[in-house]
């Protein structure tokens, strides 16, 4: 009897290996802000034609946003509860309203930072993707804004090009 | 009376009880880029004028991936930063491109199995792994002569 229930043990954790890894296999988190409309850079190339490095305008704010996405659940169940947030809404609306002008604000991160971290026993899970950026928002006094890209803004309180 | 000492329920709860965990962190960087990137579909050219899809056409993609390894229940990640610029400059320049836009930059969960590898995670040198994918449009200027 000792036997079996030790086998019965042991073949319960090996059996639900699979189960633990597969219900938190299909999680990830994203950082993209293909919604923005202002330009949200990473590195020292600020614009087309720039060389890298160039002494950028001064930083009006800080700006900061971030991604994750949390998975718990009891071990080896499959209706684990997916948690996936962003702080503000959409990573481009956020940059969107961190910059005071549409033409001329533009976003520039200084640090990008991503983990994973699970954490298991027997009886929970919690799988935990996370990506967030830092950095500040800036005003190019020369930034203006092209027509064709805001056909039915008024320019966003902003120039527009000739 | 004689109480029965099962080893069972001990072990039972110790499994139940037991955390392990694995992961690993990394930093993404793009230090060395020769072109600008953004993470928005939105560009600037050097005269301050912002550029989009319609003046922008999109002539390849970038696609980047690494993976960290994570020790000591994450605390150690190597490599602990990602330097994507190398790649992205040989891909940007191949395809004869001047800036990527709609960049994004995505932890998966492939290495899940790993990570979540029950008893064995509980171990310090249990090592964990974090995926990461880079991709975006290579583009250039519409009607832009290059130099």
């Amino acid at each position: 009897m000792t036997k079996r229930t030790g086998f019965h043990v042991l073949s319960h954790v090996l059996c639900l290996l699979p189960l633990m890894s597969g219900a938190l296999g299909c999680a990830s988190a994203e950082l993209q802000a293909t919604s923005g409309h202002v330009p949200v850079l990473l590195g020292p190339v600020a614009c087309i034609g720039c060389k890298p490095g160039a002494a950028g305008p001064a930083q009006d704010r800080p700006f900061a946003a971030e991604v994750a996405t949390t998975i718990t659940g009891i071990s080896g169940q499959s209706s684990s509860a997916l948690i996936s947030s962003i702080q503000g809404g959409s990573f481009g609306e956020v940059a969107d309203s961190s910059v005071g002008d549409l033409c001329t604000g533009e976003i520039r991160l200084d640090s990008i930072k991503a983990s994973v971290f699970h954490i298991e026993s027997f009886v929970y899970s919690r799988a935990s993707y996370y990506v967030g950026a830092s950095g500040h928002a800036v005003t190019v006094p020369s930034g203006v804004c092209d027509p064709r890209l805001y056909p039915s803004v008024e320019a966003p309180s902003g120039r527009e090009s000739p | 009376m004689r109480i029965a000492a099962s080893p069972f329920p001990l072990l039972g709860c110790l499994l139940a009880t037991s955390l392990g965990c694995a992961g690993a962190r990394v930093s993404v960087t793009a230090d060395t880029a020769k072109y600008p990137i953004s993470f928005s579909g939105v560009i600037r050219d050097r005269g301050g004028v912002l550029h989009a899809t319609p003046t922008l056409h999109k002539v390849g993609g970038f696609v980047a991936s690494r993976t960290s390894v994570g020790l000591v229940y994450s605390t150690i990640s190597l490599p602990s930063t990602w330097d994507v610029s190398e790649e992205l400059n040989r891909q940007v320049q191949a395809a004869g491109g001047e800036a990527v836009i709609n960049f994004r930059l995505a932890v998966t969960g492939s290495c899940a199995a790993l990570n979540n590898f029950f008893l064995l995670n509980a171990l310090p040198i249990w090592p964990g792994c974090a995926p990461l994918e880079a991709t975006g449009d290579i583009v250039v200027r519409a009607g832009v002569p290059r130099d």
